[in-house]
């Protein structure tokens, strides 16, 4: 059994739609919206003829061989092009000793995949930390999850994170509008990552930003005196968790805070999961928040 | 400075613990990479440099608080100056501390005795701990005793801290003879012998100046300006027993005003069992003697009973409640039958016994025999005539003892000396022998012959002391309702040395208590020797109650010495009437005398120059010492829990506080 591709997570997500809440450009003729009509349409198989069926679909080539009535049936979906955009810095690579934020968000990456393309939409990868790590272009074949998989299966937490960069290269890549799925711990100069996804905002592409954070990440549960390292830069600080944990945690909200305003401003969708909470739980919340909307 | 305590700083490696601890709690430091490290950086209140300098000074901290206990406990002593300024000599010195009950005397708040301590323990610090140094007073049995520092003048202060006013008279004689003892022992060239003292004249009544070695000084330290007019004596005059004779018991108080003031109208009041027998009023002017006898009616059912003579002054400050407590008997007149000459050892034993024998010993002839109803025979002729058989026998049928000093050897010329080998421990007359052991009458010989005994016909009888070949040399014979104690020997000496021995006098007393406590029922117990009477096993551990006058109990356990389980020492504190038992309830009572103090006024300073004419003698005040707490004891105490304190509070401040 492949390691990301959990039978029971993606269990749980069959039959799930991801509504599309802006128009987005492709060839809609199913759930999402399009402005550009019969195009892209793509044939699934023959169904014989009843009266009131559309004559438009009759399939005179076949008449011609079998002298009966039969009826071309179309594959609706896979008009959106969706691009999931992983985080794979250093500091994902949290914590080291349980279920890293990486592992976290790599589990969620598949079943996010699974989910676009069991509605037809065409998904997308990029990899990423402080460059590009791998681009897989958006397809919407069931086995384009395989290969995604394969991908995502030899990540390995290293580098710096560039949120800004990888946005930039994302952007150089579209051509047309879609929905841009970003997991990452955005430990990242927050004022450069929201300019740049207020960038790609303008450029009318949906944005999902899934903030992966882990508990301890959020409490710093530790007693006694600790020596914290930065996981990306050089520099550390001795500290007794217990004294600074009230300044932490207000500073932590103020970070979030800036985030989830910023991306409210420009209509981003932004997301918080701790990853104590289980992947195929942490979709359907954020589905569920979506419906209201 | 040296340490009283050196072999504690062998407990200075423990300040490693500090430095193992931080080196620990640094390895224990969690390392953890942590994501959000501006977040944290940015939350953090206190640097880096700041947690090390905290860090620093904690482990000074503890280092401190260690080190101070440690140093502390070792106790460092600081050379210091005498109390008159001059550091003392460095040569073998003794103390010698009078802790008579006048040194409880107050001067101010401030007792004579703690300011002698608080002298002695000064004088003491200044030594040279390596020079000689030793500590004579008096212990709760007023006994003087010693105590050499050896190097170590802890031992010293320990006993200074303990030592408490004692009811007894000073011997400062016996004091100095002891440490010129000392210094002569020590082999030194000179020698200090200092003596803080009230320097009353009772303590150097019939004084027998010791030898004292030229080369030794001797430094009296009393306390000059003050005039202790307020403490007097209270003497009895009264034999070592309260004799009761007929309804009249007395005992007769003797008194003297050593003062320099009258004493107008004084209450003198006798208790008995708390019981107020008679009082009087007394004026006596300075130096006065008064004798005063007190009469009373004595339950003759109580053979043990509590006296207090009270003397009531308003002036007095130390305690005017002499506690006499004796044995009551009823005194038997004791007939000496026989030769006057046969009677002198006989006669002086007793007179030891009873100090005022006048009205009860009566010396007369075998021809008296018969007409003797009551009382005690002492016998020493010979029997040789059936009549005085008869009359001894019906003498002793009737209900009466005698002592009979029988010898049928005085023709035998095939007769030997032979040495007495044993004796009946279990009877009550030898209890007080038992931690002796039998081997004490060995000292005895007497003339053994055809060992005809005594009314061979009589069968109730018993041996109490025997040869090593069984010839016995004492018997006790029932006859009837009395009973006679036969000696086999002479009463003059001429036959056996018995009379002539140190075991002969307190045997005899032992004897008259016995026959005197048989008259009214068979006593179990004597309290004559203290802790005899009770029926306490010396061949397995055994337990006893001592229950004082204040109904305090304690429980002192037997201890094995000398091949025997016994009682060392019995908490004999203050004058009073005791009460001993043991496990099973069995009881005797016991007592404590009051010793009482003397003359309370000083002995000059010339008449000490003069007795101690060949030596150095220095006098000097015992008030002008300012300091009156046992340093050691109370400031040192404080100083190091204040520091002690303080370094903690500090150390959890700084722990709590300053992360």
């Amino acid at each position: 059994m492949r390691k990301y591709l959990d039978p029971a997570v993606l269990a749980q997500l069959q039959g799930l739609e991801l509504k599309a809440k802006l128009v987005v450009e492709g060839n809609l003729s199913g759930m999402h919206k399009s402005p550009f009509k019969g195009f892209s349409v793509e044939f699934a198989e023959h169904k014989s003829y009843f009266p009131g069926d559309d004559i438009r679909y009759i399939d005179w080539k076949l008449y011609g061989k079998s002298e009966k009535f039969f009826i071309k049936q179309y594959e609706e979906d896979t008009n959106l092009k969706s691009y999931l955009l992983l985080d794979t810095s250093k500091s994902m690579g949290f914590p080291e000793k349980s279920q890293t934020k990486l592992e976290y968000s790599i589990f969620l990456t598949v079943a996010m995949s699974y989910l676009m393309l069991s509605q037809r939409d065409s998904v997308g990868l990029l990899t990423f930390n402080d460059s590009i790590c791998d681009y897989i272009p958006p397809r919407n074949e069931m086995s384009h999850l395989h290969y995604i998989v394969d991908i995502l299966e030899k990540i390995k937490p290293a580098n710096k994170t560039s949120i800004s960069h990888s946005l930039k290269y994302l952007a150089s890549k579209i051509k047309r509008r879609g929905l841009i799925i970003l997991i990452s711990d955005l430990v990242d100069d927050q004022e450069n990552v929201l300019k740049h996804l207020a960038y790609l905002r303008k450029m009318k592409h949906e944005i999902i930003v899934f903030h992966i954070m882990h508990p301890d990440e959020v409490n710093i549960p530790y007693h006694g005196t600790v020596k914290f390292k930065n996981m990306e830069n050089h520099g550390e600080i001795t500290a007794i968790p217990d004294r600074i944990r009230n300044n932490y945690s207000k500073n932590l909200q103020n970070f979030i805070n800036t985030y989830q305003q910023n991306c409210w401003q420009e209509k981003i969708d932004y997301h918080r999961i701790i990853t104590s909470v289980p992947v195929e739980k942490a979709i359907l919340n954020y589905i569920a928040g979506r419906k209201k909307v | 400075m040296y340490f009283l305590n050196l072999w504690y700083l062998w407990f200075l490696p423990a300040l490693a613990i500090p430095f193992l601890l931080n080196i620990l709690k640094n390895r224990k430091i969690k390392h953890i990479e942590f994501p959000y490290y501006e977040l944290l950086f940015n939350s953090k209140i206190k640097n880096l440099a700041h947690f090390k300098i905290v860090n620093y000074l904690l482990l000074f901290l503890r280092l401190s608080i260690i080190a101070v206990i440690i140093f502390f406990m070792a106790r460092p002593v600081f050379v210091t100056k005498y109390a008159d300024g001059k550091v003392i000599e460095d040569i073998p010195t003794v103390f010698i501390i009078d802790n008579s009950q006048s040194m409880s005397y107050l001067n101010g708040s401030i007792s004579l005795l703690n300011s002698a301590l608080v002298l002695a323990e000064k004088s003491i610090l200044s030594l040279n701990k390596n020079i000689s140094c030793a500590l004579i007073y008096m212990n709760r049995y007023g006994n003087v005793e010693i105590m050499e520092s050896y190097s170590n003048p802890e031992k010293l202060l320990n006993v200074l801290r303990n030592l408490k006013v004692q009811n007894h008279k000073f011997d400062v004689a016996q004091s100095i003879q002891m440490a010129v003892s000392y210094l002569q022992a020590v082999k030194s060239s000179a020698g200090k012998i200092v003596v803080l003292t009230d320097n009353q004249k009772h303590n150097w009544y019939e004084f027998q100046k010791p030898s004292v070695d030229k080369k030794i000084n001797i430094n009296f330290i009393y306390p000059k300006g003050i005039s202790i007019k307020t403490a007097g004596i209270v003497g009895f005059k009264f034999p070592q027993r309260l004799p009761l004779r007929g309804d009249k018991s007395f005992v007769a108080v003797t008194l003297k005003n050593f003062s320099d003031v009258e004493w107008e109208n004084v209450n003198l009041k006798f208790f008995m069992e708390d019981e107020l027998m008679d009082k009087t009023s007394v004026t006596l002017k300075p130096g006065q003697v008064l004798d005063h006898i007190f009469y009373y009616r004595c339950d003759q059912s109580k053979k043990f009973l509590k006296g207090i003579v009270k003397f009531e002054c308003p002036d007095f400050s130390i305690d005017n409640n002499i506690c006499i407590v004796f044995p009551s008997y009823y005194p038997d007149d004791i007939y000496l039958i026989g030769d006057n000459q046969m009677n002198l050892f006989l006669k002086y034993g007793l007179l030891t016994y009873i100090k005022d024998p006048g009205s009860f010993i009566n010396e007369c002839g075998i021809d008296s025999l018969g007409s003797i109803k009551s009382g005690v025979i002492i016998f020493n002729n010979y029997i040789d005539s059936e009549t005085s058989a008869i009359q001894l026998k019906n003498f002793v049928a009737g209900g009466n003892c005698a002592v009979v000093f029988y010898t049928s050897v005085k023709d035998d010329k095939n007769s030997r000396q032979i040495a007495v080998a044993g004796c009946d421990m279990e009877n009550p007359l030898f209890h007080p022998y038992k931690q002796m052991g039998g081997g004490v009458f060995s000292q005895i010989q007497f003339e053994a012959g055809k060992s005809e005994r005594l009314f061979p016909e009589l069968e109730q009888r018993s041996v109490l002391m025997k040869s090593a070949d069984g010839i016995p040399f004492l018997e006790e014979i029932s006859l009837g309702k009395g009973k006679i104690f036969v000696f086999y020997a002479d009463s003059s000496g001429e036959l056996s040395n018995f009379v002539k021995t140190g075991v002969f006098v307190p045997l005899l007393h032992r004897i008259m208590d016995r026959i005197i406590t048989l008259r009214n029922g068979d006593i179990q117990y004597y309290n004559r020797d203290m802790s005899m009477g009770l029926d306490l096993s010396s061949d397995s551990r055994f337990s006893i109650q001592w229950i004082t006058p204040s109904n305090q109990v304690f429980s002192p356990d037997s201890v094995f010495i000398s091949g025997c389980y016994r009682i060392d020492n019995l908490p004999f504190d203050n004058p009073g009437f005791y009460t001993l038992k043991n496990g099973s309830g069995e009881k005797i009572f016991a007592c404590n005398i009051s010793a009482y103090e003397g003359d309370m006024t000083f002995i000059d300073e010339n008449e000490l120059t003069n007795i101690f004419a060949d030596n150095k003698v220095s006098f000097s005040n015992l008030l002008e010492n300012s300091n009156n707490v046992l340093t050691q004891n109370a400031q040192g105490s404080a100083i190091f829990i204040f520091i002690c304190l303080l370094l903690c509070i500090v150390e959890l401040l700084i722990a709590n506080l300053a992360g």
